[in-house]
């Protein structure tokens, strides 16, 4: 039973979530929940990457490209069906991550980083000009007739139902990642790799395994965005995707488990919700970013462990209580924004 | 619990590593036979770290041979190596700094058999019954070098190359890991040590090979080295041990 309590609030989430189209929400509400869920699935990849083991891809953004572009490819041209589909996505998008892997991780730190940022804008560059499959600029309608044991797949709420549901299968799955053996072995190379190695820890194919897995969450939330947008288009994936998925990682907080969820949910929700000009609106998310990493660094999913070490540090003995008596306000303002959602 | 094994012997042959065009190793030849503690030492820039770098899987050599218990360590990589039962420490301390002492052991132990009792048996070992749920970060630096040991035999090497154990350490510090290390052949585990210690290291070493400029200068038993005029060259002005 040692992770009984974590299943039943996963199984509270995953039902609060699924409640949501009986409240009757707006048709726009129904598609920025399932965008924000698909947001979520592609974070949890990098997540796992940059919370556990401490790489942090900008790959991201061009890999789940492949996966909307596959899925795109065989629903429309070649008219396979849903779920074979969806598995080609996840394999070819993880074969494609595996392949990125061998490269970028033969470096180390930003050098890594770097390599991916040019992989996401490589794929975005290849998506747009490889005109006689990917129809180059001009993008492809994914119109094609879903069914998934039986039922047919046609309104919001049936697209917000399924990828829910996948997104709560990623949260377990990257969750028992996590806390496994291999999760920390893996953690222990982002706390020092050579001494990981010193210690028998096969570093890289353990970073190569951990790259792979997080690239088929990408192709995963990928063929979710074709099949849900019924558009895909180049400059939709490259390193600019990236930078928003990595807002969501940073935002809710990468090593907790619903940070992603919450990170998700903010990028999506809250540009809208403001009804700012977009240009504002991209702004006010940065000013609230900048508040989160000043306030609470561990994204805010990390608050409640932050207000009680704050709470403990204002009650016990230390009397330096005011600077961070102030900070801990400013962050609990933010809190029910997060958890609401 | 794997219980004491066998301790492991090592074979390096000719080797040579240069880095764009300094060469650190020149044709080394030398031997850790099963059971005994050699000593490594050598000026600053001799090297030294470099001969465990290359034989532990961080460096590929140039040109030469590492054998351990009649296994080829050449183009291994350094996990390969360790699950072979080589261990290594670093001359900078290290430890994963997000965990107690208790749990840097347990990481240790990640890629080999959980070993509680072992675990327990280190901690006692190593001195660092005090500490044990002390978080690594904050750790004395004498004590983190001792972790540093205790990591590596958290593997159950048969072989342990100790990369300055004692540098920084107390005087009576460094008498307790001269303690440890010596109990070590009883425990299965032959070692290699460099350190410029050699009031603590001379008299624990059962062999002494000196490093100078790359090369192999000296290859004895220790009272040997003190008298060896190539040796007291190699350190003139640099140690009056």
């Amino acid at each position: 039973m040692r992770y009984g309590k974590s299943l039943v609030v996963l199984a509270v989430v995953t039902v609060l979530m699924l409640l949501l189209p009986a409240v009757g929400p707006s048709n726009r509400v129904l598609s920025l929940a399932t965008l924000a869920a698909i947001y979520a699935i592609v974070t949890y990849g990098i997540a796992l990457l940059f919370g556990t083991g401490g790489l942090l891809s900008i790959a991201h953004g061009g890999l789940w490209g492949i996966g909307a572009y596959t899925a795109a490819l065989f629903a429309v041209r070649a008219g396979w069906s849903f779920l074979p589909v969806l598995v080609l996505s996840v394999v070819i998008t993880a074969g494609a991550a595996t392949l990125v892997a061998l490269m970028s991780l033969r470096v180390r730190g930003h050098y890594f980083t770097i390599i991916t940022f040019a992989v996401a804008e490589g794929i975005r560059a290849l998506i747009n000009a490889w005109t006689p499959v990917t129809a180059g600029t001009e993008g492809i309608v994914v119109v094609a007739p879903v069914r998934v044991f039986g039922f047919d797949i046609r309104s919001n709420a049936d697209w917000y139902y399924i990828v829910v549901v996948s997104l709560a299968v990623v949260i377990a799955l990257t969750r028992l990642v996590v806390v496994s053996r291999f999760g920390r072995r893996f953690a222990a190379t982002r706390d020092n790799l050579d001494l990981a190695a010193s210690v028998g820890i096969g570093v890289s194919r353990l970073r190569l395994l951990a790259f792979s897995l997080s690239g088929a969450l990408a192709g995963l939330g990928g063929a979710y965005w074709a099949y849900s947008q019924t558009f895909v288009h180049g400059d939709q994936f490259g390193a600019a995707a990236s930078i928003v998925f990595i807002l969501c990682m940073l935002l809710g907080g990468a090593r907790y488990t619903y940070g992603p969820l919450i990170g998700a949910v903010i990028v999506v929700f809250m540009p809208p919700l403001l009804a700012l000009p977009p240009l504002l609106a991209t702004a006010a998310l940065g000013v609230v970013f900048i508040l989160v990493i000043l306030l609470t660094p561990g994204g805010l999913a990390s608050l409640p462990e932050r207000l009680g070490q704050l709470w403990r540090r204002w009650r016990g003995p230390d009397p330096r209580p005011p600077g961070a008596g102030a900070a801990g306000d400013g962050a609990a303002a933010a809190v029910p924004t997060g958890v609401a959602s | 619990m794997r219980g004491v094994g066998k301790p492991g012997a090592l074979t390096v042959r000719g080797l040579t590593k240069r880095f764009a065009g300094v060469t650190a190793l020149a044709e080394v030849d030398l031997e850790v036979r099963a059971g005994e503690i050699l000593a490594v030492v050598g000026p600053n820039g001799s090297g030294k770290t470099t001969l465990f770098n290359v034989i532990s899987g961080f460096y590929r050599p140039t040109t030469g041979t590492v054998v351990f218990d009649g296994v080829p360590l050449t183009g291994k990589k350094p996990d390969r190596i360790n699950q072979l039962g080589l261990a290594r420490t670093f001359q900078q301390a290290m430890a994963f700094t997000t965990g107690t002492v208790r749990e840097n052991l347990e990481i240790a132990q990640l890629a080999h058999t959980d070993d509680p009792g072992w675990r327990a048996e280190l901690i006692a070992l190593c001195g660092l019954t005090e500490v044990a749920e002390t978080m690594c970060a904050g750790l004395p630096y004498g004590l983190q070098r001792k972790l540093g040991v205790a990591l590596g035999l958290a593997t159950r090497p048969r072989l342990m190359l100790l990369d300055e154990p004692a540098a920084g350490l107390s005087d009576t510090d460094a008498d307790d890991l001269a303690a440890l290390i010596t109990s070590l052949p009883q425990q299965g585990v032959s070692v290699a040590c460099i350190d410029h210690n050699l009031p603590f290291l001379l008299p624990i070493a059962d062999r002494v090979v000196v490093l100078d400029a790359g090369r192999k200068i000296f290859d004895g038993a220790p009272e040997e080295a003190r008298g060896s005029a190539a040796v007291v060259e190699a350190y003139l002005g640099e140690s009056d041990a």
